[in-house]
């Protein structure tokens, strides 16, 4: 079986080769990604500390009720440790107008504890790190995301090659000769490969997997017509909420707060609001990202008017 | 240039095309083929097949670049896809999609 090893040799070295340098820069965006939020503060000292969640969730209602009553949805971020709540906004389409996608700073906004917009200095802080983990930055976003799927690709080919080639795995963990040229250089690339293979398989995998549904959207289309029947089953949902015209005050959203936590057994990260103000208008409550582990949080959806629970 | 060398270039040519073009193809259709024939929940199936799908095309292209020559891991991987592809084929006309 000498040959079978040799022949992963060379695929191990080109794979790992060709789209080393641009694994590397989406390496580093993403372990600095680890520190958004800290760096987002960092980047903005001119902002006070954060409102305590509920505060500032009714602050962000005063401004929203102020700005847009009527809105097809409010989205407000709740305040972990960022300075204050994120809001954005869907507005309503006109009469006889499609709905369409004006730009972003017109709809969204930034507000302290008072329902005030807070201004500070025009940076993405560590947002421009975590996007550009996977949509590079200095290209079109789509075909970003196909360079990054495919660098991935590449380094899952990398590593399995690089084991079937390695011959003594565990010897050469232990053995390093130093002083020896190219032998230490390789010496050191086993050792520090091996120590961290778990970590680098599961962080290219994941990756992957991340966008599966770019890449390899095959699986749906075989069984599916149309990928939206799978979203259904997978992520079900309250359904679509349908506006009734009759204006209706919505309850406080403080104690849906606080029975969502006790549901959720965890930390509120996002509100949205559909059709707020109408006699149907519906609250969605969805768990923190600090959470848990899912891509997808639980969540909770109460009716605005009655402030009752309508699906979990 | 020798002849020798030649060869060896096409060789390694053959397999590139083979490993990444035509093994996402040949990968594709496994998939789409796993998510029609596992058994249990349509929805469960689907993902199942879809996160197996890059262990099946990194092992696909190991397989590439371990075959004795370029034209027997070309030939074995269409093979694979055009195997794949018929059953999804004949499972879909049999079966239908939701």
């Amino acid at each position: 079986m000498s040959t079978f090893r040799q022949s992963q040799s060379s695929l191990h070295t080109w794979s790992g080769l060709i789209v080393g340098w641009v694994l590397f820069t989406i390496f580093l965006a993403g372990t600095v990604s680890y520190w958004r939020e800290d760096i987002n503060r960092w980047m903005r000292p001119e902002l006070g500390a954060a409102p305590a969640p509920e505060v500032a969730v009714a602050g962000a209602v005063a401004y929203l009720n102020a700005k847009a009553p009527d809105a097809r949805s409010w989205f407000i971020e709740v305040p972990d440790r960022s300075e204050g709540a994120r809001l954005f906004w869907q507005p309503l389409p006109k009469a006889g107008e499609a709905a369409k996608r004006g730009r972003r700073r017109d709809t969204q906004a930034l507000v302290d504890a008072d329902g005030r917009p807070v201004h500070a200095r025009e940076t993405q802080g560590g947002e421009f790190l975590y996007r550009f983990h996977f949509d590079l930055h200095y290209m079109p976003v789509i075909w970003a995301r196909y360079l990054v799927g495919f660098c991935a690709m590449m380094m899952l080919i990398a590593i399995v090659s690089g084991i079937i080639t390695h011959k003594k795995i565990f010897k050469d963990f232990f053995t390093f000769r130093r002083a020896k040229g190219q032998r230490t250089w390789l010496d050191g690339h086993n050792a520090t490969a091996v120590l961290a293979l778990p970590f680098h398989l599961m962080i290219t995998y994941t990756g992957l997997v991340t966008l599966v549904t770019l890449y390899m959207p095959w699986a749906a289309v075989a069984n599916y017509a149309s990928t939206q029947a799978l979203y259904a089953q997978l992520f079900p949902d309250a359904g679509e909420v349908k506006r009734l015209d009759r204006p209706t005050p919505m309850v406080p959203l403080g104690p849906l707060i606080r029975d969502a936590e006790a549901r959720l057994h965890g930390k509120v990260g996002v509100i949205r609001v559909e059709e707020p103000n109408d006699v149907a208008a519906r609250v969605t409550l969805i768990g923190s990202p600090s959470g848990g582990m899912g891509a997808r949080r639980p969540s909770l959806s109460y009716s605005a008017a009655t402030g009752r629970l309508i699906w979990q | 240039m020798t002849a020798r060398a030649t060869a060896t270039r096409l060789s390694v040519w053959v397999r590139v095309l083979t490993a990444f073009p035509l093994g996402y193809a040949a990968t594709s259709l496994v998939v789409m083929a796993l998510a029609r024939l596992l058994p249990g929940d349509q929805a469960q199936v689907t993902v199942t097949a879809s996160l197996l799908s890059f262990a099946i095309y990194a092992g696909l292209v190991v397989l590439v670049f371990a075959a004795r020559s370029a034209a027997r891991a070309l030939l074995t991987t269409v093979l694979i896809g055009t195997v794949a592809g018929g059953i999804t084929w004949a499972s879909i006309l049999m079966g239908g999609r939701l």
